[in-house]
Formats: structure tokens, sequence, C-alpha cells
């Protein structure tokens, strides 16, 4: 615990550990309009899709690809999912059913 | 020549004597004189002879229509009789021809020099803009590799230490009566380099940082000196990925359904593990169920990939079929037999993403004790280690973008050794070390000593039968970033034992904590229970596995066969990138 204490600051220090920001996404109506097609952001990167779509509801590494699951499910908006490759390029787009 | 403006009338008659002579004359003059520019300044009408028109190729005399007769200036009665002299003419055409093509010439050699000029401007620029060979490598190099990391601390307070298999790996902890045991520990650390040299091609070398075990021996050193082992605890360094992925071989069968599919050869993740890791998402928190018992990385070569239908592309099937060494990446391959595991994955209904929707994925693995071909053949009561193994995991799963479930069934077939069984902490006696005796009476290290016995006459003989139910998944809390997780295990480690003492429950609770797309931390407990009662196992049924008594044993029973429970909090931290 205490090591994890030490390490935030030092990691924060370097900017890895900079938390998402807490402001809320676009309203649902721009992304809707927007990104009706999320099949557009294969090939972009994560940066690029979170200036966009504001901070992802959560991300889950892939243990298979060292890639992530990026995962928009903000009450009330749309729901995306994202896929990205070991490169950071995302491989796969899917509107959540 | 013609003489232009003769009619008809005319034509054919002789010009009079002697007015013929002078016209000839004149005309001969006329034509001698022909290219005399001169000659194009003189106008009709003049005192001269009327030689108009000459400048034009020319020569007009006068004639009387009445007679006949030509003369050289104009009088009553006569009329222009216009003479074509042709030579000069023809002589000025030469040179208007000639001046025309000389301007022709010109007109293109000036628009030579402006082309050429154009392409000196276009290449002084290309020159200037130029890149450097080597900035041009880099930034073509930039976009062919990747570079990664992936870390796994964790901190961890056992407020039961009992003996059983380890919760992570590499993980371990002292047996039973060290209660409030804890310590912090890396459990993993990767490099991933990726290498894209093209779209059909990728290459991965994943080097893996772990903690090391192995003999305490210490070595002489000199003739009269000895050095300590310190292979213990240190962090080692060995491979975990090497394989080679060719992403695009069915793409030129024109079948998009399979478009996509991959064909890997090198040391890679075997078709369960990594995949379910994935699916459960926590696994920097805890091992999946086969991990435990099997490698997640094996030397090999397989084929695999989703299957895709419909307009929306969806993945109605996921395949990971391959041949594999016996041994897994950390071991030499002993064997002349090779294993064959295989995983297909079925969304009845079409998944939009990796796992998403209802899912059914059957796993099978078939494969050989890790023994090389001579000692697997030796006759023994009990194969032990040199047996055939077989692993299958029949599993239903439901993901959603907040939230997954799981249910999981497991069978297996020599697939649960004693060091399985006891990775975490195990009797001394199970890998032949004396307890110490300051602290274990005699009596007690007897007792130990026919309980690991025990260990490997039921789960080391050849004909134990493992059998699993597992239940897990998450659910992430809506605007928050913390999701709760668990995994409840119940293992059977031999069914062919009555009450077998080594059948357990594992309960993994925990939340997690996403800080950003870096890192992510858990709160969890974890827990084995091995649940059944207490007892003392008679001698009589212990040696229908082939168990044998330690020296000094003498009792008709192994007294309080089920060991003691482990119980533990950990605070777990991933860092990728």
């Amino acid at each position: 615990m205490a090591a994890i204490a030490l390490a935030l600051p030092v990691l924060s220090g370097c900017g890895i550990v900079a938390p998402w920001s807490m402001e809320p996404p676009p309203p649902a109506s721009a992304l809707t309009q927007a990104h009706s097609d999320p099949q557009e952001w294969i090939g972009k990167r994560l940066p690029d899709l979170t200036a966009k779509l504001g901070e992802p509801s959560s991300i889950e590494p892939l243990q298979e690809t060292t890639g992530d699951l990026v995962i928009y499910s903000h009450p009330g908006f749309p729901h995306y999912v994202f896929e990205t490759g070991p490169n950071g390029k995302i491989v796969s787009a899917s509107t959540a059913p | 020549m013609t003489f232009i403006g003769m009619n008809n009338r005319t034509r054919g008659k002789r010009l009079a004597g002697g007015t013929l002579l002078l016209a000839l004359a004149a005309l001969a003059t006329t034509l001698f004189y022909a290219t005399s520019p001169l000659f194009a300044q003189a106008t009709s009408g003049s005192a001269e002879p009327a030689l108009s028109g000459a400048a034009s190729g020319s020569l007009t005399l006068w004639t009387d229509p009445k007679t006949g007769e030509v003369f050289t200036r104009p009088g009553r009665g006569r009329v222009p009789l216009i003479l074509n002299t042709g030579g000069g003419a023809s002589a000025q055409h030469a040179v208007e021809e000639q001046l025309q093509e000389q301007k022709a010439q010109t007109a293109k050699l000036a628009q030579q020099l402006d082309q050429q000029q154009k392409q000196t401007a276009a290449v002084t620029k290309q020159v200037q803009e130029v890149t450097p060979a080597w900035q041009d490598y880099l930034a073509s190099y930039k976009n062919k590799v990747s570079i990664g990391t992936q870390v796994w601390f964790g901190y961890s307070l056992f407020s039961h230490t009992g003996w059983g298999p380890q919760y992570l790996t590499q993980q371990i902890w002292p047996g039973p009566g060290n209660d409030g045991y804890n310590d912090f520990f890396l459990h993993r650390g990767y490099l991933n380099f990726f290498f894209y040299p093209t779209e059909d091609w990728t290459v991965r070398v994943t080097p893996n940082i772990y903690t090391m075990q192995g003999s305490t021996a210490n070595q002489a050193f000199g003739g009269n000196a000895g050095i300590p082992n310190t292979n213990v605890g240190n962090l080692g360094y060995r491979i975990k990925y090497a394989y080679l992925q060719y992403n695009t071989p069915f793409k030129n069968l024109g079948i998009d359904a399979i478009k996509t599919d991959k064909i890997i050869i090198g040391v890679q993740p075997q078709p369960i593990t990594a995949w379910e890791e994935d699916l459960y998402g926590y696994r920097f928190v805890n091992l999946t169920t086969w991990n435990m018992s099997e490698a997640s990385t094996y030397p090999g070569l397989s084929v695999q990939g989703p299957i895709t239908f419909g307009k929306d592309n969806l993945q109605y099937i996921d395949y990971n079929i391959g041949v594999f060494d016996n041994a897994s990446f950390h071991a030499f391959e002993g064997t002349n037999t090779k294993e064959v595991q295989g995983r297909v994955s079925i969304y009845p209904f079409g998944a939009r993403w990796r796992f998403q929707g209802l899912g059914i994925t059957s796993y099978y693995a078939f494969g050989y004790g890790n023994n090389t071909p001579d000692q697997a053949q030796l006759s023994t009561p009990f194969k032990g280690p040199n047996s055939e193994i077989e692993r299958l995991a029949e599993i239903v799963h439901y993901d959603a973008e907040n939230w997954g479930i799981a249910f999981e069934y497991d069978w297996g077939r020599n697939a649960w050794s004693p060091g399985n069984m006891f990775s975490g902490s195990g009797p001394a006696a199970l890998y032949g070390l004396t307890p110490n005796a300051a602290f274990i009476p005699k009596s007690v290290a007897i007792n130990q000593a026919a309980y690991a016995n025990l260990a490997d006459a039921l789960l080391n003989n050849g004909r134990s039968y493992q059998r699993g139910y597992n239940f897990f998944g998450h659910y992430h809390l809506p605007q928050t970033r913390y999701t709760l997780f668990g995994w409840i295990e119940q293992w059977n480690a031999n069914t062919q034992v009555k009450n077998n003492p080594f059948d357990f429950e594992r309960v993994v609770l925990g939340v997690a904590y996403q800080w950003n797309e870096y890192l992510r931390f858990a709160l969890d407990t974890q827990n084995t229970l091995f649940y059944h009662s207490q007892y003392n196992m008679p001698v009589s049924y212990a040696k229908q596995f082939n168990w044998s008594a330690p020296k000094g044993f003498t009792g008709t029973s192994i007294p309080d066969v089920v060991t003691s429970d482990t119980h533990m909090f950990m605070l777990n931290a991933e860092f990728v990138f």
C-alpha cells in the first residue's frame, strides 16, 4: 500500500497517471450526428477518439493482443465499444445494441 | 506558261510579226529580272512597258481583241493582257516558306526553352525539399514498430495461511501457522515488442520478468570456499511470447467470412487462457481455472480467427486450433509426441464486438506428460506423469458493455498434479524436504509426510479425473470508475476418490478502480476453502491408489487429511502502456 502511495506521485509527475477529465462527454445528439457510423474510427488512435467522445466508461486491457477494449456506456448517451490493436490504433468499432 | 485572261476566241491566234517579237523580247527581259525587287515597285500605267503585277509574278500587255495584235502600251481599243511570269512568285514563296519555317523553329525552340526552365525549377525545388534517408527511414519505421509494457504489482495480506494453489503466477506464502504474513510483490513484467513489416505479417517478442524459484543448493567455489544460492526470489527474465503471425493467409480465397483469420507460429498463447482472461477482465487479480494447472503459453503452430457473416459483419464463430509442445514456454520439450488444443466459441445471435451477447465456448486439449520416450515407456503400476492428459471446458457466457457473466464446467484427466495443488504453498515433504524439527514434532512431521504421499497417490496416479464448476463475472457501476468482479469455483481434484480431501472451493470477490487508460487498481479477497469435514483416511483405502507409508508411519489411517483454509486480502495494480 505504501509503495503504491509513493509510486503514484512519481508516476503522476511523469504525466502517466493523470486521471481522466471529469467533464461530461459531449451531448448525445452531437455524438449521434457526428459519429453515427463508428466504423469511421477504425485506423485512428485512442486520443483522437477521447478528444471527440470524451472519457470512456471503462478500458479493459486485452491479454491476447495487448490492445484494449474501450467502452462508452454513459447513461443517456449512445453506447460504443472499440477495440485497439497493440499499436494503439482502433481495429474494430461497434454500436451497442 | 499559261496566258491568263486570254479568252477562247483569241486562243490559238498568232501575234502579228514585229509586235510579237517585241512582246517576246519584253517577256524575256521580264523573266530575266523577275527576281529583282525593283519590279515589285513598278505600277501599271507608267511610261515604261507596263509590267505591273511583276511583284505578284504577272506581266500586263495590251491587245486589240479585233485584230489579235499585242501591244506593250495601252491604247484605244486595246484591253489588258495579263501574263503570269511565275518564277518570281515561286522564289518569293520559297523565301516566305523559309521565313515561316524559321519562325516555327524559333517558336519551337522558345517553347523548349520555356519547358526546360520549368523542369529546372522543379528539380531545384525537389532538391531543396529532399528528405534525408535516415529521416524517411525513421518516419516509416515508427509506423512499423510498437513497444509496450504490462506490469502487475500487488500487496497481499494473509489473515489465514494454509497450503494450496497460488492465486497469481509465482505467488507464494508460508504454510499453516503463519497468519498475518504479508508482502509486496511483482507478479509480472512484460515488455511487448511488435514489428509490422507489411500488413500481412506481424512479429511479436515479449520478454517476461518473473520471480525465480528453484534449487536452493549452494555451490562450492574453489577448494575451500562456497557461495550461497541467489536464484530464489530474484527477478528472472525469460521469453513469454515470440511468434510470427501471418495476418492474411485466407485473404486471396475471396471468402469474406474468414478474411481476417491468421496463422501463428512460435511461442504463443494456447487457445483458452488468454481468451478467458479477456472474457473475465481481471487476470491481474487472479488466475483462471485451467491456468492453475497449465501454462498460458506454448511453442507451436495455430490457426485462429473469427468467422463473420451478414451485412453487419457480425462474429458468429471464433476459433483457435493448434499443435503445441507438451512442454510449456519455460520447459524443455521431452516427448516424441505433441499436444493438440482447440477452442470454438459460437455466438448464435452474432457478436458486434469480441465477446458481445450470448456465447457458447468449448475447449479441448489432448497431450502427454513431458517425459522422454524411454521414460514414458517404463512399465509402472500407475503411470503418473507419463500418462495422457486431457482438459475440457464448456463455457456459457453473456457480455454487455457494462457487465459480463459466465458459467464454466471443466473436466480433466490427469490434469491436476500435486504440484498444481500446492503451487502456492505445500507440505515440505511433498518437495522432498524435512520440516524444521524445532517447530514441528517428529510425529507431526511423519503425518505430514503421509499427507504428502497421499497427494501424490490421489493426484498423480495416471487415473485421476477432475471436475470443476465456475461462475464469474463483472459489473461496472454506471457513472463511476468502479467495477465489481468475482470468481467462484468448486474444484474436484480427483472424482475417483470418495470425499477427496483435496477438493476445494475458491472464492474471489473484489472491486476495481480505473484511474486512467493505463492504470487500474483492485481491492479484493481471495480464499481457498477445503470444504469437506475433517476426517482420517484409512490406509487401506489410500493404498488402492498406490499410497506408500513414509518412514516411521505405523498408523492405520492418515490423520486430518483435510488441510486448513487460506484467506487473503490483496491490493492489485495493473499498469499497461
